[in-house]
This record gives structure tokens, C-alpha cells and sequence, in this order.
């Protein structure tokens, strides 16, 4: 069930008033069974792979719990449910581009491997799931928290519907003293209700009107057969496009997600905080999928040692982490190109760090000015979006070929001409994405700044929120990509 | 004063706030939507039940052929057209559904022309300009079932989630209601020069596709089922087409007509080929078609009148 389909509307307000009305003590069934509800709207049988991912991890922490004495038997366990885990992620996601790579390696020195094919559907948000269950296996080993014993709470844990399928990854600190404490909560507070709402709306604004109208353009730029005539700004404004889309599907998803938990009581974390202001490749990381990061982090970086073990070290691990990234996001090496790039353009940075302060002093470069920053942000900007590219490209091969033709073909007639305008998108179409990426970029910019827009919202005047509700809904339903016609460019990151 | 406990004033602005809502939404879908349909069934559902006498279906060559003022105000005939650009056979059946449900009229006239194509699936520009206005009843229903995948029903009563990416297009026009006349008569003052009528021998003929026909059978049924009579005819065109497919195919569908002249006879169905009446009716080249296929103002009342003093409308 795709956040911006109709059956998701019809959907979310059943469960929300059911909710809200039924006995609290059985409140976290409710929500349990509409989550399952909402991931067998894919496909069924695919919510056994979901239970039984949640019945090792949950069977697995008790007995780490149950054995907490015995070193060896919690490692063997811990293990055992995450090699479990993983092997679920190997089996359905990795296992053909394993083969596959194996197979190019082999041919290379003539040996021929017998074809092995699974043709199995890549489950949703598989990714998610399984980290969120691991990272909760491994805080229950580190006897960072203590393993839930009620089945189905845990199970909510696992597959609560507004996270499910996209993230937030949750932490079962924040989040499991939440479910915990479900029969306590006060429901009917409509502040938080109407702030969850409009945090809801502005994720189906990115989305709909920003990220899927940036799809139309970006589709036709990075089309496979025809790719190679777009060159120069035509295909750098794709790689910008592509950029905001990806940043306003994602971030979009997960307003949607975060606000939806919000109206029934439950704070997800932030994931995103204005990436694109960032001012060099760790602050995009930083404010970027930021419960991906931090996961790597806790439960990859720091095991491989951090930056404790030297600088060569923390710099191979930085390597390590990104590469391990780029796999996370697909089975494909361009996505693992991509991850290395992050990585090296991470190392880079520290490695040049000194060199850059001293060049700054020597050209007397005030590096506190405002000026500064901006450029600082600007060129971050442009780093990430060539990444992007090999993000987005279907292979290694055309990432390059793009780049190449971008800058090597200059075409500055194009922003003139009226050419950007057929690539799918007309001129109302890109006057719409301005002015909304414009807002876009006021609304990251005064969250940079720790402003709590949601709830400085609900303390204007009743007239002002309806006016910015039904302002909202209008320019969703009208100025939104959706209807007939249009292939629910579903969420990027659902793949993932 | 009269104090009103939070609840209830969240209750009530809640609904306030609703009904805001919905009229700024309908109101935008009002603007966006095309407005032929809609002005059809709106103009169709003012009439008092059971008062019009006469209703006619069919495509656009039916309503650029006849004229329901013209029969009004000179013939007395209350009539009504239910016709529709590119209306489809099956579409035409659930329209006499609807036609009978609302008015049960003395006399359904059908203009053949789609009978000889094959289309069974609805280009969705035409059959939301069908549907959209349609009253919420069992026709609706009904034709959305058969006609209509499931997946896309929503956007029948949802129709700005159709029509919203229209916003491009706006002008002054679409913020005007359509001013048409109360029974739904069409008019073009437009000309142009036309005179290439495909004929071909009536002995010629070649049965109409078979999802057609069973949807023509069970017009036929219907009709009989509420003692409804059911007259058809095929309003003369044009074939001043440059490429030698369509017009092969408008010989075809000559031919056809023909077949359904003889197939429809037994059931006591009078059809009338005015391809092989056009002296009669007086049409010429020049006044009377408004584009290749039809006619205009003065080519629909020489064609109305006709088919009145012929006796074919009663």
C-alpha cells in the first residue's frame, strides 16, 4: 500500500478512529494487525518472511536474556540470529548479483558456472526490517536494554506500518518504550493530532508535487536508450532534478511516516536534517538518512574499531562502512560506486583538511564569513549530485557517459531556447518545482535552525491553520502527479 | 451566554472545516472538468420524471444531426439528447439505462454510427466525459462494473484526481458555466466545403463485431423489457480522409449498416440509412457540414425536418 494511494487514505483514518476508540490494553494489537494489514497489501506471503524474522530475533533475545552468565552461548546466539537475518537479506536481495558477479569473474578465466536462478520478488522494505530487528538483537547482547517479553509488542516493534516499509530505522530505546507505554497514552490531544497531520501534508507535498514531477524529467534524461543525446545543462538539470527528487521522495516518505505516528501518539526519529545545506560530505552525513547512519555506525563503524585504531584504519573503515552502505541501498555495483565515492570523498576531506586551512590563511580566506559557507554549500551540492549520478544510472557504464557528456559537451543555449522543456516537463511544470523547492529549502533551513515548525504551527490562530490545511490539500490535489495515467513512481526507497 | 463544552467545538469546527473544504475542492473540480458530459445529464435530471417523449443516443453525428428545439418548438416532440462525443455502443446501452430509469420515454432513437467499431475498451478522455456527470444511479453502477477497470473507479467519484492536471489549461471559459440549450441541442454556425459520401450498393453487407452486437441485442431487449420503442437510423458523413485505411474502413462500415438494416428488421426495429436518402433530405456540399464528418446548423435542421415529415421521429 503506497502512502499516496487511495486505499491508504481510505485506510489510515479506519485505523486512527479505531484506535482512538478501542480499550487502550489492546491498543498495540490493533496496530499490530493493521500493520501486517498494510504490508499484505504487496504481497501476502511475504509477511511470513517479516514473522519469522521477528520470531528469531524475538525467541533469540530471550535467550540472551535467559543466558546473560554464559559469554560464549550469548555469542553464539547473537550470532546465529543475526547470520539468520542476513541470510534472509542474502537470499531475496543479493543472491542473484552474487551469482551474477561470479559468474563474470569466472568467465574471465573460462570457467563456467552452472546457472543458478531463485527469480524471487525483492521484498519491500526488507532492509529496513531486518536492521531494525539486528540492531535491537545487538542493544539486547550489549544488555542495553531488556529484551520485550510480550510477543506482539515486539512484533509491532518490528513492523509498525508508518516505518515499515521506508524508516525511519528504529531504535528500540526510543521506540519500544513507546509500545510499552501505549495504554498510558493520552490519545486525544489534538495539537499533537493537528501537527502530526500537517507534518503528514507536507511529506505528500515533496512527494507529489516536487519529487514525482522531477521524475518526469529525470526519467526521460537517464532513459537507457536514449540517455547519450542529453548533454551538457540538459543532463546536468537532470542530475540536479535527480537530486531533488530522490531527497523529496525520501524526506517525503518519511514526514508521512513520522507525522501518521505522531497522530497516533508515537514519535519517530528524525531522519533528515536539510541535507543539502550541509557544507561538506560528513555534514551531508550527518543530516542525511540519518537513522541509516547512525546504525552503521553504532553497529558496523565502531565494531570495526571506529577511529580508535589508527588514522589508515579509520580511514579503511570509513570504506568499509560507505561500500557496506552502497550495498544496502541495491545489489548492483553502481550503488556500491556510489557508497565508495561517499567514502572516498569523506576521506579526502579529512585527509586535506589541514592543507585546505592553511591554503585559506595563506590566500586570507575569512572562512566564519557567510560567503564562505555558502560556497562551502554549494560545492558540497555539486559533489553529491554527480554521485547521485551513479546512484540513479541503470550501470557504472552510463554514470560515466553522463558525467563525461555534461562536462564535455557545453550547450548553455538550452537554458534559453526552450529545449529543457521537452523533456516532459513544461514551463509551468518547472515554474512549479521552483517555487516549491523554494519552500523546500525555507522549511530545511529554519528546521536547521531547531526551529519546532509543527508545533509553532499549532499555536497560530485556528484560521491561519485551516487556510495552510486547505492551501495544502489544494495544491496536493491539484498540483500533484498522480491520477490515471501516472505509474505510481512508488517510493525510491522502498526497493531498498 | 450559552457555553458549549470543548468537545462539541471541536466537533463543530471539525465539520466547519470539512465543508470548507469540499466546497473550495468542488468548486475546483468544477473548473477543471470538461464540461460537455456533465452539462448533459445536469440539463437530463432537471426534467420532471417521465415528461420527455423522445430520447436520443448515439455519438457526436447524433447530436450535430438533430435537433431537439427544432422538434420542440415547431413539432411539439419533448425530446432530449443523450448522445455524446464517441459514445460507444455499450456506453449507449447504459445511457437508454439511465434514460429509462430517470424519464422512461415513449421512443429511444439511436444513431448507428459506432455500431460498425469494435470498441469495447474507453478511451478515458471520452468516457469520463461520459460518466462524470452521470446521477449516482444503478446505470452509473452498473456501466462502471462492465466498462471501467476496477482500479480506476475511484476517479468516477473523484473526478478531480482526473481532471486536476487540466490546471495548465485553464481559461475565463472554464470558469463559466456551459450555456446549452435546456434539451441539450447542440449548434455550429461553422462551414466547410464537403462533398465525398461513402456509398456503396446496399446488396453489400458484412455483419458488425460480435461484442457489438450483443450489446445491440441487449439494447433491443431492454427497450422491449420497459416497452420502450427503439428506432434507428445512421446520419450521413463524410469521407475526406487522406489515407486509404480509413477510408476502406468507412466503406466497411457501409456494409455493416446494411447487415444491421437486415438484422434488426425481424425484431420489428426500423432502421433508416439516410446515406441512401441524401437528395431527399437536401444536403449539399456547401452550407451544410461544419468539418469532414458533421454537419452543421443548417445541415442538422434539414436532417431533423426530414426525419420529422418522414415520420421516423413521431
Amino acid at each position: 500500500m503506497l502512502f499516496n494511494s487511495f486505499h491508504f487514505i481510505i485506510f489510515f483514518p479506519i485505523v486512527v478512529i479505531i484506535y482512538f476508540l478501542i480499550p487502550r490494553k489492546i491498543r498495540y494489537i490493533w496496530l499490530l494487525l493493521s500493520s501486517y494489514y498494510f504490508y499484505m497489501g504487496w504481497n501476502p506471503t511475504y509477511a511470513l518472511l517479516l514473522l519469522f524474522s521477528t520470531a528469531v530475533t524475538y525467541g533469540s533475545s530471550l535467550l540472551l536474556y535467559k543466558w546473560k552468565e554464559r559469554t560464549v552461548s550469548k555469542k553464539l546466539i547473537v550470532s546465529t540470529c543475526v547470520i539468520i537475518n542476513f541470510a534472509i537479506l542474502f537470499v531475496f536481495k543479493y543472491f542473484t548479483f552474487v551469482t551474477e558477479t561470479l559468474e563474470k569473474l569466472l568467465g574471465m578465466v573460462r570457467i563456467t558456472m552452472p546457472e543458478i536462478t531463485l527469480n524471487l520478488l525483492l521484498p519491500v522494505g526488507i532492509s529496513f526490517y531486518i536492521f531494525q530487528a539486528v540492531g535491537y538483537m545487538i542493544d539486547v547482547y550489549r544488555e542495553e536494554i531488556v529484551p520485550e517479553k510480550n510477543f506482539f509488542r515486539y512484533a509491532l516493534f518490528v513492523s509498525f506500518f508508518p516505518q515499515l516499509v521506508a524508516g525511519p530505522i528504529e531504535r528500540s530505546k526510543n521506540f519500544l518504550p513507546q509500545i510499552q507505554k501505549l495504554h498510558t497514552l493520552k490519545l486525544w490531544n489534538f495539537e499533537r493530532i493537528r501537527s502530526g497531520a500537517v507534518i503528514m501534508l507536507y511529506g505528500y507535498v515533496l512527494k507529489m508535487i516536487i519529487a514525482d514531477r522531477a521524475a518526469i524529467y529525470v526519467n526521460t534524461m537517464f532513459d537507457v536508450e536514449t540517455y547519450g543525446s542529453y548533454v551538457g545543462f540538459t543532463a546536468l538539470i537532470g542530475a540536479i532534478l535527480f537530486a531533488l527528487q530522490i531527497y523529496c521522495d525520501f524526506a517525503g516518505y518519511t514526514f508521512i511516516a513520522i507525522g501518521a505516528a505522531k497522530v497516533m501518539g508515537i514519535e519517530l526519529m528524525n531522519n533528515f536534517n536539510a541535507p543539502y545545506f550541509a557544507t561538506s560530505i560528513k555534514d551531508f552525513w550527518d543530516r542525511w538518512h540519518i537513522s541509516l547512519t547512525s546504525w552503521f555506525r553504532d553497529y558496523l563503524y565502531f565494531p570495526l574499531g571506529g577511529s580508535r585504531k589508527g588514522k589508515i584504519r579509520k580511514y579503511l573503515n570509513i570504506l568499509i562502512v560507505f561500500a557496506v552502505s552502497g550495498l544496502w541501498h541495491g545489489a548492483s555495483w553502481h550503488y556500491v560506486i556510489w557508497g565508495v565515492l561517499h567514502g572516498i570523498l569523506r576521506v579526502a576531506g579529512e585527509m586535506t583538511s589541514k592543507i585546505r586551512s592553511k591554503l585559506c590563511e595563506w590566500l586570507h580566506v575569512r572562512r566564519e564569513a557567510s560567503s564562505y559557507r555558502w560556497f562551502q554549500m554549494v560545492f558540497t551540492f555539486f559533489l553529491v549530485t554527480v554521485c547521485w549520478i551513479f546512484f540513479r544510472a541503470e550501470s557504472i557504464r552510463q554514470a560515466t557517459d553522463i558525467i563525461k557528456n555534461i562536462f564535455t559537451q557545453p550547450n548553455t543555449w538550452v537554458l534559453f531556447d526552450g529545449s529543457l522543456f521537452t523533456l516532459g516537463l513544461d514551463a509551468k511544470d518547472f515554474n512549479v518545482l521552483i517555487v516549491f523547492a523554494g519552500i523546500m529549502l525555507v522549511v530545511d533551513y529554519l528546521r536547521s535552525k531547531k526551529r519546532q515548525l509543527a508545533l509553532t504551527f499549532c499555536k497560530q490562530n485556528i484560521l491561519f491553520q485551516w487556510l495552510v490545511f486547505i492551501i495544502g490539500l489544494w495544491c496536493v490535489l491539484v498540483l500533484g502527479v498522480y491520477g490515471p495515467g501516472y505509474d505510481a513512481t512508488q517510493f525510491i526507497y522502498f526497493q531498498f | 451566554m450559552v457555553k458549549i463544552g470543548k468537545g462539541l467545538k471541536i466537533f463543530i469546527l471539525s465539520i466547519v472545516f470539512i465543508t470548507v473544504l469540499v466546497c473550495v475542492l468542488g468548486r475546483n473540480a468544477s473548473v477543471l472538468r470538461e464540461k460537455e458530459g456533465t452539462t448533459m445529464h445536469r440539463l437530463f435530471t432537471k426534467f420532471e420524471r417521465d415528461s420527455l417523449d423522445t430520447i436520443f443516443v448515439g455519438t457526436s453525428h447524433q447530436f450535430c444531426s438533430i435537433s431537439p428545439d427544432i422538434l420542440f418548438y415547431d413539432y411539439g416532440i419533448n425530446s432530449f439528447m443523450m448522445a455524446s462525443s464517441a459514445q460507444t455502443v455499450p456506453m449507449t446501452y447504459y445511457a437508454i439505462m439511465e434514460a429509462i430509469e430517470y424519464q422512461h420515454p415513449k421512443t429511444i432513437i439511436f444513431e448507428a454510427l459506432y455500431c460498425a467499431n469494435d470498441f469495447r475498451e474507453l478511451e478515458p478522455g471520452m468516457s469520463h466525459m461520459f460518466f462524470d456527470g452521470m446521477p449516482n444511479c444503478k446505470a452509473k453502477r452498473l456501466a462502471l462494473n462492465d466498462l471501467v477497470d476496477p482500479k480506476e473507479h475511484i476517479y468516477y467519484y473523484f473526478d478531480l484526481g482526473f481532471y486536476h492536471s487540466r490546471w495548465k489549461e485553464v481559461t475565463e471559459e472554464d470558469f463559466k458555466p456551459v450555456e446549452n440549450s435546456e434539451r441539450n441541442t447542440f449548434f455550429s454556425d461553422q462551414i466547410q466545403y464537403n462533398w465525398d459520401i461513402p456509398m456503396v450498393d446496399k446488396s453489400e453487407k458484412e455483419p458488425m463485431p460480435e461484442e457489438m452486437k450483443k450489446y445491440l441485442d441487449m439494447i433491443i431487449e431492454l427497450c422491449k423489457e420497459n416497452d420502450v420503442e427503439l428506432i434507428m437510423y445512421v446520419a450521413p458523413y463524410n469521407s475526406l480522409y487522406d489515407d486509404d485505411y480509413t477510408r476502406q474502413n468507412l466503406f466497411y462500415m457501409q456494409r455493416v449498416f446494411n447487415w444491421i438494416e437486415e438484422y434488426v428488421e425481424p425484431k420489428g426495429i426500423p432502421f433508416h440509412n439516410l446515406f441512401y436518402e441524401l437528395d431527399a433530405i437536401g444536403l449539399n456540399g456547401t452550407t451544410d457540414w461544419m468539418d469532414s464528418q458533421h454537419c452543421n446548423y443548417a445541415g442538422q435542421e434539414k436532417i431533423t425536418r426530414y426525419m420529422v415529415e418522414k415520420g421516423y421521429i413521431k
